[in-house]
């Protein structure tokens, strides 16, 4: 058993070059994903219809298809069409399309929640509605749904293992490559579920240092939950009590 | 002699602010059924009224945040029923909300000096000068790096005239500045109001505040249902009101 694990485990390289992968491609689908989403909010929330109506287009298209659809289309579909992508750079649109469309939902929601007020003071103050979506709207409305898009990140990096779909190297699908050599399901497998746990986490953490600096005032803490050790000496001490009343 | 048409013509009077014909309806809701008001400058209009009155949209239609339907609104020389110059109005007027409308980003200094630095466009330095200055006139100096969540609600809208105030406003626009806050708050921001309309601010203010009204204005309006019912001197007014509506007003918020 444990000589299992070793073994497994031999082929660390391969397991952190496909994890850094998996974090790699996954970052370069949430810049995408991001800039599309917040233009797509803009969009949607355009005067103007014409401009108005092909976002709603691209939202209700993805939000309503399978993501694993629409990696097909971006590598097997495309190359028809006369794009050809490498399986990364399909694996990239693919997942940065899909999650744009959910972010163009949050970005447009926490652009809606900004009040009309704040609008309203910046046009008396003559700014352009240009500086004051910049300067005014914009950082409130970041501060509002980060959490949301941090969420959206986290998703990405899930998602991203379908990739192993259209043959992406990432941390899924070289794990089940590992696996149909060595048999060692549990341990693979094992191994691999660790390392996104690892990835999310560090993931989250880093977007949570990152919004602590970037929002003032400051955010609270997004989870605002005990550290692990901080529970489990709360759940000893009240043992300790229990047993003392006891 | 050329004859100018309407829109080119300059203002009728030399008063700061000059309605005429002021009608505006939200739907079926006729809120404003032809309005005059002359504010002077220098001078200190408080528009009083029950609400729904059309206080607040008259108020909103003299810093462009609506527009009239009809009639002509001349505020600061600009034309404002002119659509292509009424954006002139912007950084010449200031408006205090009842909401405060801070920026929530932003420290009170930062507040204040948004506009200096992209719409006035100077330097940081000046800009930071020019809004300490201006905070330290509505009695916030020690406050300047504060957020708008770390204020008390007086201070928050003491932040809101200063940063009006940094634009050097040519008149300043108060729409019930005072309605949202703590009764014991009232008075640090009607002081502010009153500080400036001594220094010879031109103001129009809506307000509930009656006190305020009797001793600061210049002039005091009584709104109902859409019309200036009333108005003439604090002393005429709130003294010897002519109209059944004015009177029943009166004694309705002087009572409480």
């Amino acid at each position: 058993m444990f000589a299992d694990w070793t073994y497994a485990l031999q082929d660390w390289p391969t397991y952190l070059g496909a994890a850094w992968l998996t974090l790699k491609l996954s970052l370069a689908a949430f810049v995408l994903a991001c800039a599309l989403g917040l233009l797509g909010a803009l969009a949607r929330r355009s005067r103007h219809a014409l401009v108005r109506a092909p976002a709603a287009v691209y939202v209700e298209v993805i939000r309503n298809t399978p993501v694993l659809l629409q990696m097909f289309v971006a590598y097997f579909a495309l190359p028809s069409a006369g794009l050809r992508l490498s399986p990364v750079q399909a694996g990239i649109a693919a997942l940065g399309l899909n999650v744009g469309a959910y972010l163009t939902e949050i970005f447009r929601a926490g652009i809606q929640a900004v009040p009309r007020g704040q609008s309203e003071a910046s046009r008396v103050l003559a700014l352009s509605p240009f500086r004051t979506f910049l300067h005014v709207v914009l950082p409130q409305a970041l501060r509002n749904v980060y959490p949301a898009v941090i969420n959206q990140l986290v998703q990405i990096i899930l998602g991203s293992s379908l990739l192993s779909a259209i043959s992406v190297p990432e941390l899924t699908g070289t794990a089940m490559v590992i696996n149909s050599r060595n048999l060692l399901t549990i341990q693979v497998f094992g191994i691999a579920a660790v390392l996104y746990l690892v990835l999310t986490n560090a993931v989250v953490l880093v977007a949570e240092l990152i919004g602590r600096a970037a929002f003032k005032p400051p955010l609270r803490p997004m989870r605002p939950r005990q550290s692990v050790l901080a529970g489990l000496r709360s759940a000893a001490r009240r043992l300790v009590l229990i047993r003392k009343e006891a | 002699m050329i004859t100018k048409s309407p829109m080119e013509r300059t203002p009728p009077t030399t008063a700061q602010v000059a309605l005429s014909g002021v009608h505006k309806r939200f739907g079926d809701l006729e809120v404003l059924k032809g309005v005059d008001i002359e504010v002077g400058s220098g001078e200190v209009v408080v528009l009083i009224g029950a609400s729904g009155s059309g206080k607040s949209t008259l108020l909103r239609i003299m810093c462009d945040l609506e527009r009239a339907d009809r009639g002509e609104v001349w505020v600061n020389g600009v034309p404002l029923h002119d659509r292509k110059r009424a954006p002139e109005i912007f950084g010449h007027v200031g408006m205090v909300f009842q909401q405060f409308n801070l920026f929530p980003h932003r420290t009170a200094l930062g507040n204040v000096t948004l506009a200096l630095l992209k719409v006035r466009k100077i330097s940081r330095k000046a800009a930071d000068e020019r809004g300490r200055e201006v905070l330290a006139r509505v009695g916030l100096a020690d406050k300047a790096d504060a957020y708008p969540a770390q204020l008390s609600g007086g201070q928050q809208q003491r932040v809101a005239i200063a940063r009006a105030l940094a634009m050097d406003p040519a008149v300043m626009f108060f729409d019930e500045p005072t309605s949202a806050l703590d009764p014991e708050l009232v008075g640090e921001v009607t002081g502010v109001m009153r500080s400036l309309a001594d220094e010879g601010m031109t103001m129009v203010v809506v307000t509930h505040e009656m006190r305020f009204a009797r001793d600061t204005a210049d002039h005091v309006v009584f709104m109902d249902g859409g019309v200036v019912l009333e108005q003439g001197t604090p002393e005429r007014v709130f003294g010897s009101p002519a109209e059944a509506r004015t009177q029943q007003f009166l004694h309705r918020v002087l009572d409480t």
